[in-house]
């Protein structure tokens, strides 16, 4: 099942003025539903416009935008009940923070949604687990943080809100890599538990493959192409011609092949090099 | 969207007006606006109305952008209009009258003037200066002409240069109020919604991340500042001087044409088309 698409969406801003700029021309994309799905493309290809128009935050001049095969416009006054399906983190989302502790920032989100207290409390203390806060940080106030501890409490801010539809917008940017592998860990995880359909916007060809199940590739506000690795991973020379390219590891493994090693293709993390590696190690 | 506020923002292009020096911009923009205000006599109002569309057309920006930068200013507008229309009192019989409440040919006359002048004001200071003059420059002509004043130990570099950087980071300052009104909106915040008092309090999600981030980005700025080994004014050389040019001797004469025509119109002809008043 499909959990969004987007159907023949054109975005242009600033419409009508000498700083007009096409941001996406006729994209249609869908993300399927249970999954981590990856949207990767460059800087400027219209990934963060696309991930805004999902929720609501942006209306598509036209095309549509389909939650479970239900228009989101529908209702135009009903939008945040949208925004609370789907759940979008930001780029940079550490910057958003304002509560004077972490547990009401977290809690911003389902109180708006007008839960109650009971409910808010489980649910701040179940995303703060899934994204690895201590519950001693909770109430301190998001101000004291390191940079890490941030962008975790502001993860939890919308993972709170229980959305059927995560999005985040590049969530590692700027962590060293012991904070990616968590960040991404704890993304991972709260999918796994929840099973609700999560999308990754990401510039990092290693995290989508590491991560995600299915690809879906923009270039230039245009959709490049879209599927599961072990396809998109085929146009290697395509994706490297954008500047994007394959994992290193993929790239190395088919160095590797080349070189006469008989190794298996669909190869995107270092983990399964090593074991495939090894494997044809033992067999000779 | 908050991007839709057009005052006092450049767009580039490459016209007479785009061409010329900022210190005559500004100097010329003076002229402007005070014979703007010295213009009395009907016919002269119409002179500065076609005078400005005339500054418009050379300028060769879009009509539209110009009528958006009114749009922030009708309030005012209407405020003017209304109290000259009701607190005029002319001679003769009122046109309406109701109660206390009388109304005046000459208030109305007075009403549709003084919004003729304060959007005639607008656009024309829009076109000569902010949106045909990138702030820098616009800053820089600013310092150049204000120079005589530091003999008076004015500091005009550093009241120049904080207006540069103010004016540097109001894009950058709307663009990052913009991203946190989304992500707040993406967490269920409502600004659109219930009395004033509610939406001022829905707005404390937005503006205490920008205060946090204002002040960062001013103590990085501080410290990219010292890293140049920025220390105002003292031995500081500039890239590009300023020249006056034939443009800008074009632009002067125009000015001072317009002036001389407001003058002569308030003198020789003040009662033509005047209805009576």
């Amino acid at each position: 099942m499909k959990a969004l698409e987007l159907i023949d969406i054109v975005y242009t801003y600033s419409k009508n003025t000498p700083f007009e700029k096409t941001a996406l021309d006729k994209v249609s994309v869908s993300f399927e539903a249970g999954r981590i799905n990856g949207l990767i493309g460059h800087t400027g290809s219209g990934k963060s416009t696309l991930v805004q128009m999902m929720n609501g935050l942006l209306r598509p001049d036209s095309g549509e935008v389909l939650l479970f095969g239900k228009s989101i416009w529908e209702e135009p006054k009903k939008i945040r009940d949208v925004r609370f399906k789907v759940g979008l983190v930001f780029q940079y989302p550490e910057y958003q923070l304002f509560e004077e502790t972490c547990e009401k920032d977290i809690a911003f989100g389902p109180k708006n949604m007008g839960l109650d207290a009971q409910e808010i409390d489980r649910r701040v203390k179940s995303a703060a687990q899934f994204v690895g806060l201590d519950e001693s940080l909770l109430v301190k106030s998001p101000f004291e943080l390191s940079g890490g501890q941030k962008r975790r409490v502001a993860l939890a801010g919308i993972m709170a809100m229980e959305p059927e539809v995560l999005i985040l917008d590049e969530p590692a940017a700027g962590l060293d890599p012991i904070g990616r592998e968590e960040i991404f860990g704890g993304i991972r995880s709260y999918q796994r538990s929840r099973n609700n359909t999560v999308i990754i916007v990401s510039h990092s060809m290693e995290d989508v493959a590491a991560y995600c199940d299915n690809i879906t590739v923009l270039s230039e506000g245009k959709l490049f192409m879209s599927g599961s690795c072990a396809e998109v991973f085929e146009h290697e020379s395509e994706l490297t011609e954008m500047g994007l390219g394959v994992p290193q590891i993929t790239r190395f493994i088919r160095m590797l092949r080349d070189a006469g090693v008989e190794l298996r293709r669909d190869i995107y993390t270092v983990e399964d090099a090593v074991s495939a590696i090894k494997e044809y190690a033992g067999r000779r | 969207m908050i991007k839709d506020i057009t005052l006092g923002q450049f767009f580039p292009g490459d016209s007479l007006l785009h061409r010329a020096d900022p210190r005559m911009k500004i100097i010329t923009a003076l002229i402007y606006i005070v014979f703007v205000f010295v213009a009395k006599a009907t016919l002269a109002y119409l002179f500065v109305i076609l005078f400005t569309l005339f500054l418009v057309f050379i300028s060769r920006l879009r009509f539209r952008i110009i009528l958006k930068a009114l749009k922030p200013v009708i309030f005012i507008m209407v405020f003017t209009a209304f109290f000259n229309i009701f607190w005029t009192r002319g001679e003769g019989e009122p046109l309406f009258s109701y109660g206390i409440i009388r109304i005046y040919k000459e208030g109305i006359w007075f009403a549709v003037m003084m919004v003729l002048r304060v959007a005639c004001v607008l656009a024309g200071s829009c076109v000569l200066l902010t949106y045909t003059t990138s702030p820098i420059a616009l800053t820089d002509g600013l310092e150049r002409l204000l120079a005589p004043l530091k003999k008076i130990h004015l500091p005009v570099h550093e009241f120049s240069m904080m207006m540069t950087i103010a004016l540097r980071f109001i894009p950058t300052l709307v663009e990052e109020t913009d991203k946190i009104m989304s992500a707040q909106k993406a967490r269920g915040a409502d600004f659109s919604s219930g009395g004033i008092i509610k939406r001022a309090k829905a707005l404390l999600p937005v503006l205490i991340p920008l205060f946090a981030s204002s002040f960062r980005r001013a103590s990085e700025l501080a410290t990219a500042m010292e890293c140049r080994c920025y220390r105002g004014d003292k031995g500081r050389t500039r890239m590009t001087t300023l020249r006056y040019s034939m443009t800008d001797l074009a632009l002067l004469l125009l000015l001072l044409f317009f002036g001389a025509g407001v003058i002569l119109i308030n003198i020789f002809l003040p009662h033509i088309l005047s209805f009576g008043i």
